[in-house]
């Protein structure tokens, strides 16, 4: 901005401190005197006693009263200070930096901030060159020089294209730029950004002028609390869609994110709306993935309506599988015609199973049930599962492997320790089996930083006369994926394995129980170590310590667990236009343009997705592709009436700013000024001071 | 409530008599000694024992031998014929007391001297009371007769606080006063500078003088319980210090340590008997220590 500092720096900052709440501040300072009322108040009162002699403390009393009175001074200037600060917290402070900058020395006879509507609803046929034209119409009011304009553009959130000025070159240029993007629309938010920048400003009349087509749920984020600064205009002008405004769109689809590679068919689905007057019949509907026509049908749908549209489809190659739902017909926003996902398919998961008890005698062999539950048969298993004797396996045996399952494992060459502790750090699972092989002490020393707990001794399950017994998991997470397949009724129970003996664990703080036996110990944990995942049972499958294979759950409990271990679906691949998109360091993501958006750096960075189609994330652990769509709000054209929105927003004439709404016209304060915070730990340091000293003070 | 063992000081303050007061105690004392190391402890018992060769003839009871026939020796205990001289200090410091209906230190000596006076005659040993303040202020010298107890009790009636203290200068002039020598007790406050004090005892002592010191001193003063900003005026001097309690308590702790220390070491050093008393210790333990001194003594 051209507008020079007014101020020299120390008093600038100050003369930019403004507050949101300013009564708060008149009535917090006036409560800084509270203190000092109250020192008045209950001042020492002195005390006459006769008493026979005062040599003993003759000498050094003028010291501790001197001291004294410092205190007390100390300690009342640090209560008033806090009160005050407290109050100061309260109102919200906030530099005005923008005023900093234009003090109110921004002198212009009118000012208006144009605010035009960019998002993807903009894009129906002749809306955008009626934006334009609305936009030219509302500057021609306006004298170039003695009055001052804004352009703010928005979808989801606000951008000032041009700041408040008086010379209209710039914003003549952005307006001739302006395009519908793919973004949402949030009215409310931009009109709260136009008011800001008026509050620059001490204009005689200042008004904002709202070119949109004012989708209604483009209005659903306003909550209400907050109204445009007293003598703030604003006009709306709505403008519509020329021609065709027929619109068809996939505004909802379901499909797999991730999963393991299988033979059966998964459902993909979609919900197509017809926001139009007409039925349509006969309506197509596709489904392509990697390139490749999958299936079409034909829908009938009527007017106003939804349907849903089902797919299914088996997802055979390993890694991405960009898909697209298309409708194929014309309508006045074809944009909204396409849905892309990513159904990313993990081909078999490499599972090492170290057997700490090998044995020709399945029931005495320490993983013999382990591995043929996991692969009862090599071809069909998504487990490519194998068996190592722990006493001769290898660092080389956990290449490649993304779940490592320890069975009844004691101890293990440092080497393989190395290459465990490697599974866990490049985000592999391990899962604990401990059993009477085990030493705790052996085990603790060498699993204690992978484990997600320690072995102190194993139990006997006992019952309630102290006799040899059972128990069972009484307790279960159902919250956890492992679990949320048992969670429905008559999806197996989780209660029937009984338990003769198990291992007692200890330092399990920083862990996460997921089943505990029913006398309250831990039977099974999970913690999060480096950027993977380490569970324990604490007892091996084994029929001396307990029935557990036994038992119809144990397969599907088995699988689930090493499914978690091994591929855990926290990685998205759908977002919406404007979201941010994640990029790990050193890798590059690459635009549905093919352009690079997101730089290869040194550290994680968030990259914003600004038109919708296939973001292709490259960098050292392969592809990975996001499948980014639209908002499917935009692709209802229903619109709200402008005189709502003057209604709700704009204050009647003569209404006043209250301490009710002092805050909301202030609006954005919230996330960019933390002034506050930083009172706020002043007045906790301040109190802390005034504990310290008002120990070591003298008083009654 | 504060007691002297058999009764409580609010008993004793309603006996306007001092005598009263000093029998009631003492003979309380006495009752409750029957089974003690004291007993048998009169002057006046005598024993007949027969003639056997070797005895002096002057000795033989011959009014016995008159009525009897038989020669008896009349055998006497040898009566010891103290002289105890107590010593009151009745300066400004002694009339403090921490509480409103509480005794004062001057009131707690006057009755501590009462009963050893009262004790000491009925022991048949002569007694005599100095009153001092920074001067000697009055001195009854040590008798045995009767009517010299009502004296002694008189004078102790009619004590009241005032002046300055100054020890080290009247215990000097009563030492050189005193012809016989005997038990001293001393009874007061000893605010004074330790070194002068102990020097003065070093005088009775040098004087073949047996000396017991009973440092008498309020609660207050052993405890300073004081809790608010308070202006204290000094009882002697009138000099006023306006101390925040709290504050002062350590430093006011600290030099009564070694204020008391001092006392302490300074009697062992000069073998005087030191006794501290707060105005609510029993009576009988200044009567037991007199007792205790005068069993070495005789």
């Amino acid at each position: 901005m051209p507008f020079p500092m007014a101020y020299p720096v120390g008093l600038a900052d100050l003369a930019a401190l403004d507050f949101v709440q300013r009564w708060y501040l008149l009535a917090g300072l006036a409560g800084a005197a509270t203190p000092i009322l109250i020192h008045l108040l209950t001042r020492d009162r002195v005390r006459k006693v006769a008493f026979s002699t005062i040599r003993f403390f003759a000498k050094a009393n003028r010291r501790v009263l001197r001291r004294r009175k410092l205190q007390e001074m100390i300690l009342l200037a640090m209560r008033v200070i806090a009160c005050a600060l407290l109050a100061v917290a309260f109102a919200r402070p906030f530099l005005k930096e923008a005023e900093a900058q234009t003090p109110g020395a921004f002198k212009a006879a009118a000012a208006r901030v144009i605010v035009a509507d960019v998002s993807g609803s903009m894009a129906r046929p002749g809306i955008a060159e009626k934006l334009k034209a609305e936009a030219k119409s509302a500057m021609e009011s306006l004298s170039e020089g003695s009055d001052a304009a804004a352009l703010v553009t928005f979808a989801d959130s606000p951008i000032v294209e041009v700041d408040l000025t008086t010379r209209f070159a710039d914003i003549r240029s952005k307006l001739e730029s302006l395009r519908p993007g793919d973004g949402g629309t949030n009215i409310a938010e931009a009109i709260r950004r136009a008011d800001l920048i008026l509050q620059q400003t001490e204009a005689k009349t200042k008004d904002i002028v709202l070119i949109s087509d004012v989708q209604r749920t483009g209005w659903r984020y306003f909550k209400g609390g907050w109204k445009l600064s007293p003598n703030v205009k604003l006009h709306v002008r709505a403008i519509a869609p020329s021609g065709d405004r027929s619109n068809l769109a996939v505004i909802e689809a379901d499909f797999p994110q991730s999963m393991v590679i299988e033979r059966s068919p998964r459902l993909v689905a979609a919900r197509i709306a017809n926001y139009s007057d007409a039925d349509r019949s006969e309506l197509p509907v596709s489904l392509s993935v990697g390139g490749k026509d999958a299936n079409t049908q034909k829908i009938d749908l009527r007017a106003g309506g939804t349907k849903v549209v089902s797919f299914r489809h088996v997802f055979d190659s390993p890694g991405d599988n960009p898909g697209v739902i298309r409708i194929h017909a014309e309508d006045a926003m074809p944009a909204d015609n396409v849905f892309c996902f990513n159904a990313r398919v993990i081909p078999r998961m490499k599972v090492v199973v170290l057997n700490g008890r090998p044995s020709a005698d399945p029931l005495i062999d320490a993983a013999a049930f382990v591995a043929l539950a996991l692969a009862p048969t090599a071809a069909d298993s998504p487990f490519d599962v194998s068996t190592v004797p722990a006493s001769s396996a290898t660092a080389r045996d956990l290449d490649g492997a993304l779940a490592v399952i320890l069975a009844d494992v004691g101890t293990v060459a440092p080497e393989l320790a190395q290459a465990i502790a490697g599974v866990l750090q490049r985000g592999g699972g391990l899962l604990f089996l401990p059993g009477e092989e085990v030493g705790a002490d052996a085990f603790n020393s060498l699993f204690g930083d992978m484990a997600p707990c320690r072995l102190r001794r194993i139990v006997f399950a006992q019952t309630a006369r102290g006799e040899p017994g059972e128990t069972v998991l009484a307790t279960v997470d159902s919250e956890h994926p492992v679990f949320e397949v048992f969670y429905r009724p008559h999806s197996g129970d989780l209660s029937t394995p009984r338990f003769t003996r198990y291992w007692e664990v200890t330092d399990c703080q920083l862990s996460r129980v997921l089943a505990k036996f029913g006398d309250g110990s831990p039977a099974i944990l999970q913690r999060e170590i480096g950027g993977g995942i380490s569970m324990m049972l604490v007892c091996p499958v084994d029929l001396r310590w307990n029935d557990l294979p036994r038992r119809a759950i144990f397969l599907p409990y088995l699988h689930q667990t090493v499914r978690y271990l091994a591929i855990r679906s926290e990685k998205r691949t759908a977002y919406q236009v404007g979201e941010l998109l994640p990029v790990p360091k050193d890798h590059a993501l690459r635009d549905p343009q093919g352009k690079i958006r997101g730089p290869g750096g040194d550290k994680d960075s968030l990259v914003p997705a600004v038109e919708p189609g296939f973001y292709v994330l490259r960098g050292g652990a392969g592809e990975f592709t996001f499948a980014v769509n639209r908002s499917p709000a935009e692709a209802d054209p229903a619109a709200k009436e402008p005189n709502e929105i003057v209604a709700a927003l704009q204050r009647a004439e003569g209404e006043q700013v209250g301490p009710a709404d002092a805050g909301a016209v202030r609006p954005g304060r919230d996330q960019d000024d933390r002034m506050w915070w930083y009172v706020l730990l002043g007045v906790t340091l301040l109190l802390m001071g005034e504990l310290f000293v008002g120990n070591r003070t003298l008083r009654h | 409530m504060a007691s002297t063992g058999c009764l409580d000081f609010e008993v004793l303050a309603r006996i306007d008599s001092m005598q009263l007061l000093a029998k009631v105690v003492v003979e309380g004392f006495i009752l409750g000694l029957h089974r003690s190391p004291y007993r048998g402890f009169s002057v006046e018992f005598a024993e007949y024992r027969q003639y056997s060769p070797g005895d002096e003839v002057k000795h033989v009871d011959w009014k016995v031998f008159g009525k009897t026939d038989r020669y008896y020796l009349k055998q006497f205990e040898e009566e010891t014929n103290l002289a105890c001289n107590i010593i009151l200090d009745a300066s400004g410091s002694m009339g403090y007391r921490s509480k409103e209906d509480g005794l004062s230190k001057l009131k707690y000596g006057c009755y501590m001297a009462a009963c050893l006076a009262y004790l000491t005659m009925r022991q048949r040993d002569a007694t005599g009371l100095m009153v001092f303040d920074k001067d000697v202020r009055s001195v009854l010298p040590s008798r045995l007769r009767q009517s010299h107890l009502k004296h002694i009790l008189s004078t102790l009636d009619n004590l009241q606080p005032g002046g300055e203290t100054n020890i080290a200068g009247p215990l000097h002039s009563l030492a050189e006063s005193l012809r016989r020598r005997g038990l001293v007790i001393i009874i007061s406050d000893l605010i004074d500078d330790p070194s002068a004090v102990m020097s003065a005892l070093q005088h009775f002592r040098f004087l073949g003088h047996d000396v017991i010191v009973f440092h008498v001193m309020d609660n207050a003063e052993l405890t300073f319980p004081f809790n608010s900003l308070t202006e204290f005026t000094d009882l002697e001097t009138n000099e006023k210090a306006m101390v925040s309690p709290e504050g002062m308590r350590p430093v006011y702790m600290e030099e009564l340590r070694r204020f008391l220390e001092s006392y302490e070491k300074g009697c062992a050093g000069v073998k005087a008997s030191y006794k501290l008393f707060d105005t609510t210790r029993p009576l009988e333990i200044a009567l037991s220590e007199y007792l205790y001194r005068r069993s070495k003594m005789v």
